[in-house]
């Protein structure tokens, strides 16, 4: 009998949870019409770009503080226009403000959590990643060589989509844990 | 044996009923339990799926459903509400509903439906649909349904067996006590009794049922005993006795009755009274006994009932069914009070006349008196006055014999003169008022006594008053009474030679007595009769002088206050006279 009377509890603790579940930005693009021009391409690669803070654990100490926002930054051009400060706007992980920041060099990089690097030449690519190696940065590019050069994620497009690259080792390198979930559906690839 | 067989089966109904409820509501609860858990499985492996915009991902992981055989499919939702992947990949997606519902289960058609919330830490990326085929639980149930009928059936061969020998052994006495109480309640023969069968308890049931027979038949006796008790009294009762049901039906009618009424039994009994006395609607009888009937209370009533030229006392009583009538033929009795009544009439007027006739008698006779006393006073006056005149003028012309018989004249014109004053004194007092008042008797008595005394020079007599109480009476009537009673004895005790005379009184409860007691003459008892007489003497007139009105005058004076006069007495040795006067204070 207790059996029977337990499962409105169950319902009731659902219908809670579903409460709980707040607004996010979507996945697909058709909602998000871009006001400034960006292309629908980045638009979806804005929104993996946060949907990463949901598979990505970092270390503790990439944060100063409990309640310090997670950091999404830029370098070099910024092909999103305001798309990405939208998707993020109001988002919380685990308790964390998420902010966009743009960066013009390394240095400045070195305070954010997930660096989409946006620099075409090889050797200043390599300068980069080089410098920001150890920081505990989720690198996100999209040159043919970036996994090469020691990126983490590479979007590439193929037959329409955007698929993933991950390089599992230099994620290890930078001490960030990638949800074997985000794994799956991406092609693991090595530097060498 | 059909209430066994009933009641077996209604447990064992009721018994699988629950069974089938319980088990029906924890295969469903663990179904729901189990595609939950499957779900929540589906949902946290299809996360990055969605995240990251991977259909063939999401396929790959709904296509694991395939070991669950009663998932017949599954839906993946973006956050947006579009379907992302289905499963089973080959069915058109239009199979699944267009947009997610809200979080839950339900059951529909035999179906379980779920859907689950999929996320990704806080975060919902989207929604996750299960259907279900409850083809388990209804195979399951087939096979109960199938044991409950097997069960029930042997049931019910069970409970019949056991009911025929049950029967065999309780039923069949039972039945049998049965079919002789309804034979008794028939054919009313108290007389039959039920065989005992066994040692158990039935046989003792027998027995209480035959013992329970003896009561009602000895009962039967003392009741009939009883009927014939009363119906020997109401036959012998003096009264006419009639008995009616609520419908005014006879159910009874002693001989009595019939003979008052002249008529035979079967004239009456089941007949009402308004058929066999059609003149009785509306009359006293009719509204009386409709009382008796409604009100319930008894009634009694005289009536004439001119049909039968009679007067009836009738006497009505309520019982339980209806009324009982008693009737007395009242008739000589209400022609005896007539007669007495009229008779009494008759007298009443007779003594009337006679009173009136007799009080202008008296009144006659005393105005006769009294004119014949006056009319013979003046000729008496005129006689004794010319021979006064007579007598001083020719006494030196008579010799001695002419002077002594002309003495002898006037001495009786002198009597009579004073015989005719008494007379007219007398004949006063019958016309004379009394003026009653309280009187000091004392001081009245003394006063006379005093009076008398002088005209008694040289006697001796002893006086003694005593004292006397005052009375409420007319003084002046009064003072006549004692001066004639005082007087008498002064004048009865002349020869003695020690005169004594007594005045005293005694006070009774509502009455005083005086008396006036003497040693003097006295009188014989024997001639008592003519004391109180007017002109009755009970001695010469040469012994003691007098005219007889006195004693008269007291009585007559005593009677009019109401009181009584009488006297004691033997010659030569005293008399004495009573008279009462009554207490009472009216005034």
């Amino acid at each position: 009998m207790s059996e029977i009377t337990g499962l409105p509890l169950r319902r009731a603790k659902a219908s809670t949870r579903l409460e709980i579940v707040l607004l996010i930005p979507l996945l697909t693009m058709s909602m998000m019409a871009p006001r400034q021009k960006t292309s629908p391409a980045y638009q979806v690669k804005a929104v993996f770009l946060f949907n990463f803070t949901q598979f990505v654990e970092w270390p503790a100490s990439a944060f100063p503080e409990a309640q310090a926002p997670l950091v999404i930054g830029i370098l070099g051009t910024d092909p999103f226009g305001n798309y990405l400060d939208n998707t993020v706007e109001g988002e919380k992980i685990n308790g964390r403000p998420i902010t966009v920041q743009r960066y013009e060099n390394v240095e400045q990089a070195k305070a954010c959590h997930i660096l989409f690097v946006n620099v075409a030449q090889t050797n200043q690519l390599q300068k980069v990643l080089t410098g920001l190696k150890g920081h505990g940065i989720l690198t996100v590019g999209e040159n043919n060589g970036f996994i090469r050069q020691g990126g983490i994620v590479r979007f590439l497009e193929e037959n329409n989509k955007i698929r993933l690259q991950i390089n599992q080792e230099a994620a290890r390198e930078a001490d960030l844990t990638i949800s074997s979930k985000l794994l799956r559906l991406a092609e693991i690839v090595s530097a060498k | 044996m059909t209430v066994i067989l009933l009641t077996s089966g209604a447990v064992l109904l009721l018994t699988c009923v629950s069974f089938f409820a319980y088990e029906f509501f924890t295969f469903r609860h663990t179904t729901v339990r189990q595609l939950s858990t499957l779900g929540e499985i589906i949902a946290a492996n299809s996360t990055a799926a969605l995240a990251f915009d991977s259909p063939e991902d999401a396929k790959e992981i709904l296509a694991a459903l395939k070991a669950e055989k009663h998932i017949i499919a599954a839906g993946l939702y973006d956050e947006k509400g579009n379907l992302f992947s289905h499963y089973p990949s080959d069915m058109p997606a239009s199979n699944l509903p267009g947009t997610p519902e809200q979080d839950g289960y339900r059951f529909h058609q035999a179906h379980l439906i779920v859907f689950q919330p999929v996320k990704q830490g806080a975060k919902r990326l989207g929604s996750l649909y299960l259907i279900s085929d409850m083809g388990a639980m209804r195979e399951r149930f087939q096979l109960y349904a199938f044991i409950v009928v097997l069960v029930i059936a042997l049931s019910f061969v069970l409970a019949f067996i056991l009911s025929r020998n049950l029967q065999r052994s309780v039923s069949q006495p039972i039945l049998a006590l049965a079919e002789t109480a309804r034979a008794i309640s028939e054919r009313r023969d108290y007389a039959v009794r039920a065989t005992r069968t066994g040692d158990d308890e039935l046989g003792d049931l027998t027995d209480a049922f035959n013992q329970m027979l003896t009561q009602i038949q000895e009962q039967n006796l003392a009741l009939s005993q009883h009927k014939e008790r009363l119906e020997n009294i109401v036959e012998s009762m003096g009264d006419a006795y009639v008995s009616f049901n609520k419908h005014w039906e006879y159910t009874f009618v002693n001989n009595k009755a019939l003979g008052l009424m002249g008529k035979q039994k079967d004239e009456l009994v089941g007949k009402t009274l308004w058929e066999a006395f059609p003149d009785t609607k509306g009359t006293t009888f009719d509204t009386e006994y409709h009382r008796v009937l409604e009100e319930r209370i008894p009634r009694s009533f005289e009536i004439h009932y001119s049909s039968y030229a009679m007067w009836l006392e009738v006497r009505a009583y309520p019982h339980e069914d209806g009324i009982a009538v008693f009737y007395t033929d009242i008739s000589k009795y209400r022609k005896a009070e007539e007669e007495i009544r009229s008779f009494n009439q008759n007298l009443e007027q007779k003594v009337l006349e006679r009173t009136n006739e007799l009080k202008a008698a008296n009144e006659e006779l005393e105005s006769f008196s009294y004119s014949v006393s006056h009319d013979l006073r003046a000729p008496l006056r005129s006689v004794h006055g010319y021979m006064k005149i007579f007598a001083e003028d020719y006494a030196e012309k008579m010799d001695g014999e002419a002077q002594r018989i002309m003495n002898i004249i006037i001495e009786n014109a002198k009597k009579m003169g004073q015989l005719i004053d008494d007379l007219l004194e007398f004949s006063k007092l019958g016309r004379r008022e009394l003026m009653k008042a309280n009187i000091p008797m004392q001081d009245i008595v003394n006063v006379i006594w005093e009076e008398q005394r002088k005209m008694e020079v040289g006697r001796q007599i002893e006086f003694c008053l005593h004292d006397l109480p005052s009375a409420y009476a007319d003084s002046v009537t009064i003072k006549q009474v004692w001066m004639n009673l005082i007087s008498n004895a002064i004048k009865y005790t002349l020869g003695k030679e020690k005169s004594a005379i007594e005045i005293g009184a005694q006070e009774r409860e509502s009455e005083i007595i005086y008396f006036v007691k003497d040693n003097g003459a006295g009188f014989d008892m024997r001639y008592y009769d003519k004391l109180f007489g007017v002109f009755q003497r009970l001695h010469k007139a040469t012994e003691f002088e007098g005219t007889g009105v006195g004693l008269a005058i007291a009585h007559r004076i005593i009677s009019k206050h109401g009181g009584r006069i009488w006297a004691n007495a033997q010659p030569n040795k005293g008399a004495t006279f009573y008279f009462s006067l009554s207490k009472s204070n009216e005034k």
